[in-house]
């Protein structure tokens, strides 16, 4: 692993901890202030649910009942930009060119980070539940924005007949 | 009174009774031993003075929708067995047959066909005569009263239930299924149940909703304290219904679902220290694997096999006290990633209660999560763990590569182990080593193969299709490929569609 490499999980590891704390305290004692967390193209699926944009997910938040989350477990990993390898077709011959690609256009060439957490979290007026939530999140001057976000309970989710699973 | 249907052998029972009733609403009769009489049906009929008196006003011919009028004959005569006590008898049936003491159940499902009731009267729940017999007769066991059943019974409203309001403060399940109430408002009459769990599967109302949300919604107005609807557990009011699949891009949808099954592929099964091996060619070269393992409170106590298997890989950061030591799970670049994939456990993933979330879907980036249950093979006891897998993908067109594979897995929960052993095979028996040879050798091939024709469609810029055949063609020799498509390629002979992506 170089020292390039070292760097960026070492920076991944720190984001994903102070990120997390805060979300989940926020997530808990200031609902209000969660769409904070989001940029303004931010997408947030609930439990299948997808909402689309800071305001959407400003709603939902507030609808949600009260909660108590314990966090038990964060990992996180930096997603690196990428270098891609192409071949140009010329008349007669090819040859190989390395071109530098944009991470992705949400997040452009900005650091930016996998994170995967893990807890159990009460919501009132439902029994405690084991939970899973993904978060791509990229910086955006010193904070951390989310890009998306992937939040499930661990359930069994009761699906019509009619739509049985495709995958 | 008795009361004769001409022709009524004609159309049964049911029918011609049912027409009769609808043709007197909102009076009642309750008609006592009906039989064949020829071809005609007799009944007889007591205190019902206006209803016979309506009858006669329509001259004693009911309307029929489907076929020629139902005509009737009234003669004043009384049943041989005048004894019968028509009020004892539902009141006897009810209370000796269909009340359960120990758990305060009053079962009343299809009440009017009950073969003790049925030999004598025709008494279905529709009748407010019935009802408020049945409820006069439980009345002393109302206030206990736990579940009460009335599925199959045609009810139409529950008006003649509303007593239950305010003097069944005991009842929390009411199962309703298959009747024929047509709206919501239908149950107005029923306010003030404090019940828990209602089934309304199968009447009309069910149809008129567009979704599950407005449903349970309208369905709270009324029962606040609702936690079960129709067998499924509903949430508390704001937190929405949980649902299935999210797809954010539908072109990334077909991505998905070819990339689930072909990993999953590779993944599961009794081979995979090998076939995990060949996953090598879906992960990026700077690609980065992890896994973290978390035992939750409140397992499952029969399927919660200790997670030690994973923990020593764990990348827990909670659990680190120096980021320095995480980067010894954290494995870069896809041999190291294969390796890792190889060393984990056998398993084979449920695809039944898989769920994938497509986050995000770009020219250049996917995010995908995956969650579900899978058990694992080499152990003697059922084995389940629940996961939660998320993949980042770079993409060039067509071309996917992992470039991030987070693995979270946790044990079951009680839930979670109940609703898949029904259904979960056993474990089929590790299959032999030369069936195991014989497979590793057939997968083997296929990836080859695979990664031949990727190969060339990448130095030609062929689809895959037109490489595969060319392939094909040159029995599966590259160089020989190669040289004939250059020579074609000079010709100008290759058709445009070939390098149709």
């Amino acid at each position: 692993m170089d020292q390039e490499h070292k760097v960026k999980i070492d920076d991944a590891c720190r984001a994903a901890e102070e990120f997390t704390n805060l979300y989940y305290e926020n997530l808990d004692r200031r609902r209000h202030l969660m769409s904070k967390f989001y940029l303004d193209t931010g997408v947030m699926v609930w439990n299948g649910n997808g909402v689309n944009g800071k305001d959407m997910i400003h709603k939902l938040f507030m609808e949600l009942p009260a909660s108590e989350s314990n966090l038990l477990s964060v990992d996180s990993h930096p997603i690196l930009g990428k270098t891609n390898c192409i071949y140009v077709t010329g008349n007669d011959f090819r040859f190989l060119q390395l071109i530098p690609v944009h991470l992705d256009a949400a997040v452009g060439n900005q650091r930016t980070v996998l994170i995967q957490a893990a807890g159990f979290v009460t919501f009132q007026g439902k029994a405690g539940v084991p939970f899973q939530q993904n978060f791509m999140v990229t910086a955006e001057g010193d904070k951390w924005k989310i890009v998306s976000d992937c939040f499930r309970f661990q359930e069994v989710v009761q699906m019509p007949a009619e739509s049985k699973a495709k995958f | 009174m008795q009361v004769e249907i001409v022709d009524g052998w004609r159309y049964g029972k049911d029918y011609s009774l049912r027409l009769i009733f609808s043709a007197i609403a909102p009076l009642e009769i309750l008609p006592i031993m009906y039989q064949q009489d020829g071809i005609n049906a007799v009944f007889f009929v007591n205190d019902c003075g206006k209803a016979i008196k309506k009858l006669c006003s329509m001259n004693l011919k009911i309307f029929n929708p489907t076929g020629r009028k139902l005509v009737l004959q009234i003669e004043l005569r009384y049943p041989m067995a005048n004894d019968i006590c028509v009020r004892g008898l539902i009141g006897k049936t009810v209370m000796s047959n269909m009340y359960d003491h120990t758990e305060k159940i009053l079962h009343l499902s299809k009440f009017h066909k009950n073969p003790e009731l049925d030999k004598w009267m025709y008494c279905p729940l529709t009748l407010k005569k019935v009802v408020d017999e049945v409820i006069a007769v439980t009345c002393n066991t109302l206030a206990s009263l736990r579940v009460i059943i009335l599925s199959h019974n045609g009810l139409t409203n529950l008006s003649g239930f509303s007593y239950l309001a305010q003097n069944a403060p005991n009842l929390r399940v009411l199962d309703l299924q298959n009747n024929s109430i047509p709206e919501m408002s239908s149950l107005d009459s029923l306010t003030g149940l404090q019940l828990h769990e209602l089934i309304l599967d199968g009447n009309p109302l069910c149809e008129s909703f567009e979704n599950d949300l407005t449903y349970i919604n309208e369905v709270r107005n009324i029962f606040p304290a609702i936690i079960k609807l129709d067998g499924v557990p509903v949430p508390p009011p704001g937190l929405p219904v949980s649902k299935g699949n999210y797809v954010c891009d539908l072109e990334g949808e077909v991505f998905a679902e070819k990339f689930i099954t072909y990993y999953f592929k590779y993944y599961d099964g009794w081979n995979g220290q090998s076939t995990r091996f060949n996953l090598l060619g879906s992960y990026h070269k700077e690609a980065f694997f992890s896994l973290s393992a978390e035992s939750f409170a409140a397992p499952s106590p029969q399927y919660s096999g200790r997670l030690n298997k994973y923990l020593f890989e764990s990348r827990n950061l909670l659990k680190m006290s120096d980021y320095l030591k995480s980067n010894k799970s954290l494995h870069l670049g896809r041999d190291d990633v294969v390796k890792a994939l190889s060393r984990l456990p056998l398993t084979e993933h449920d695809r039944e209660s898989m769920h994938v979330d497509l986050t995000h879907y770009s020219s250049t980036l996917v995010i995908m999560t995956v969650r579900g249950i899978f058990r694992e093979l080499d152990v003697m006891e059922p084995c389940l763990r629940s996961f939660n897998r998320v993949f980042a993908f770079s993409r060039n067109n067509n071309n996917y590569s992992i470039v991030n594979d987070m693995l979270f897995i946790s044990n079951v929960t009680k839930e979670q182990a109940e609703s898949l052993i029904a259904r979960f095979p056993p474990v089929t028996s590790k299959p032999s080593r030369d069936e195991l040879l014989r497979q590793a050798q057939n997968d083997k091939n296929f990836e080859i193969k695979q990664n031949m024709v990727e190969e060339l469609s990448r130095a030609t810029e062929m689809n895959l299709k037109w490489s595969r055949k060319c392939l094909i063609e040159t029995e599966w020799d590259f160089q020989e490929a190669l040289i004939i498509f250059m020579g074609l390629y000079k010709e100008g002979s290759i058709p445009p569609e070939a390098f149709k992506l």
